[in-house]
This record gives C-alpha cells, sequence and structure tokens, in this order.
C-alpha cells in the first residue's frame, strides 16, 4: 500500500501538518552517543557511592548502640559505688580505717584526699558497722 | 576550740529536742584510750551504752598531734540525735617517729544521758595497727566525767 493512499481523503491542513513532522529525526553522532553514554555511567557510579555512605552512617549509628548497652552497666557501677576503691586493701577480711591507711600509703597521692574522706566516712557510718559489732 | 564546739552542740541537742526536754537529762563526757605497744598510725573504736540511754552529740580528737585533726565518725547521726552508739577513726601519714606509743587518748566524746537508769557503757577497738598496716594488739579503756543535771 503506498503512502500517497492513506492520506486521501485527509483534510488538506491536515496532510501539510503530517508531513511537515514526518521529517527525519536529529542526527545522534557517534559523539553524543559517547556523551550520554558517559553522563550514564556517573549516574549510576555514584548511586553506590551514595549507598556506600548512607550504610556507613546506619554502621556508626549501630556501633553507639552497641557500645552504649556494653559499656553502660559498667559505668553505672564505677559511679554509684566504686567498690575498686572501698575495699579490703590490706586483705585483713574486714574493712576498716587500716585499709584507708594503707590505700593512702601505696597510692603515692594518686587516690585523692577527697577519696580517702569519703572512704573513711563510709568505715564509720554507723549504717555500714552495725553488723561488725 | 574542739570542747567548745562541744558544749554549743550539747545546748543546741536540748534546745531542739522537746523529748528530751521532757525527762531528766545530764551530760557526760567520756575519754578514750588506746594502750599500743607500737607506733600507732591508725585507730577505729567503737563505743555504745549496754544499758541506760545516751546520745553521742560532739566527737573531739584526742592528745596526740599525729591524730591533731578531727577524727572521722558519722557526723550526720551525730548531728540529727541518732547516735545512741558510735564508731569512730582516724589515720596518720606521719613518719614513725611521730606517732604515738603507749597509752594515750585517741578521742573525748560528749554524750547526753536520759531515764533514771544509770547507764553502763563499753566500748571496742576494733583495729589499731603501725604506719606499715601490721595489725596491733592494744588496750582499750575509757574514763567518764560526768557532767551537770538539768
Amino acid at each position: 500500500m503506498h503512502e500517497e493512499d492513506n492520506l486521501e481523503g485527509l483534510p488538506d491542513e491536515l496532510v501539510a501538518e503530517l508531513e511537515k513532522a514526518d521529517k527525519p529525526g536529529a542526527l545522534i553522532t557517534a559523539r553524543v552517543d559517547r556523551s550520554i553514554a558517559n553522563l550514564a555511567r556517573e549516574q549510576f557510579a555514584a548511586r553506590p557511592e551514595r549507598r556506600r555512605r548512607v550504610a556507613r552512617a546506619w554502621y556508626a549509628v549501630a556501633a553507639t548502640v552497641v557500645l552504649a548497652v556494653l559499656v553502660l552497666p559498667f559505668s553505672n557501677r564505677l559511679g554509684t559505688d566504686d567498690d575498686a576503691l572501698y575495699a579490703d586493701v590490706d586483705n585483713s577480711g574486714q574493712i576498716d580505717i587500716a585499709d584507708v591507711l594503707t590505700l593512702a600509703r601505696r597510692s603515692n597521692g594518686k587516690v585523692s584526699q577527697a577519696e580517702l574522706d569519703a572512704f573513711a566516712m563510709r568505715v564509720v557510718a554507723l549504717a555500714n558497722s552495725g553488723d561488725a559489732s | 576550740m574542739n570542747r567548745w564546739l562541744g558544749v554549743i552542740a550539747l545546748v543546741m541537742l536540748f534546745a531542739a529536742s522537746p523529748a528530751l526536754a521532757d525527762e531528766p537529762i545530764r551530760f557526760a563526757s567520756v575519754d578514750v584510750y588506746i594502750d599500743a605497744a607500737e607506733p600507732m598510725a591508725a585507730w577505729q573504736l567503737e563505743f555504745f551504752a549496754v544499758s541506760g540511754r545516751m546520745q553521742v552529740v560532739g566527737v573531739e580528737n584526742g592528745d596526740s598531734t599525729a591524730f591533731d585533726g578531727a577524727p572521722y565518725y558519722d557526723r550526720d547521726a551525730v548531728e540529727n540525735g541518732r547516735a545512741d552508739r558510735i564508731v569512730v577513726a582516724d589515720y596518720s601519714l606521719d613518719d614513725e617517729s611521730a606517732l604515738p606509743r603507749g597509752r594515750v587518748r585517741v578521742t573525748t566524746l560528749h554524750l547526753v544521758l536520759s531515764g533514771d537508769e544509770a547507764p553502763k557503757f563499753n566500748t571496742r577497738l576494733i583495729v589499731a595497727s603501725t604506719y606499715q598496716g601490721k595489725r596491733i594488739n592494744a588496750g582499750i579503756s575509757f574514763e567518764i566525767a560526768e557532767g551537770s543535771k538539768q
């Protein structure tokens, strides 16, 4: 079937418009093709990097949560009751003022006077010494 | 100075305690001594009533210059009238030559006695040690100086 036959019966204006639109498309040269390919490659190359960045952020959040879970119980114990400091330093079997003396002598100033006073005050606290009598 | 602080504490306690004001009370001070054969760098004792009613209202240091500051005791219990017994302790980082040996007054306790029953006291040496931390076998005793009746 010839093309001319298809246009028969159509209004002249429409035929003129169709003929105007029926021009060959713009020629895509090899250079344009390479440019488009390069742009596409850059676009796809950028996507994994962005994903990696997002993944790294999530790893950081997860690591923070894990650290918090692991460290908090120990930090709470140190903050409320430093048993390592208020202990039977001289291994006598009881905690008393001799432990404070021994700690003061051994620490060479590393334990502050305030900490030594707190230890001594704990030793003489009536609430703590009831079972010692 | 410390004696005056003790007297002031007694007066304040008497003024602030209606329960004690309702019944006859009297004051007493107790000198506590430790007799150590070796130079003593740390000591800790407990003083309590085995009968009668008493409250510790003040604690003074003793005679030795090695223990010239106020000893350690439960200040909160004393200041709030809860010290029906007391644990007193102190330590010294002085040289061995400056530490006391023999019988030495380590503290004086100021007491408020109440009730009709004459109180009986007892004391217990919890620990006495040398500057190296070695435990000393030491004796402990006390002397009472009864004060005025109110």
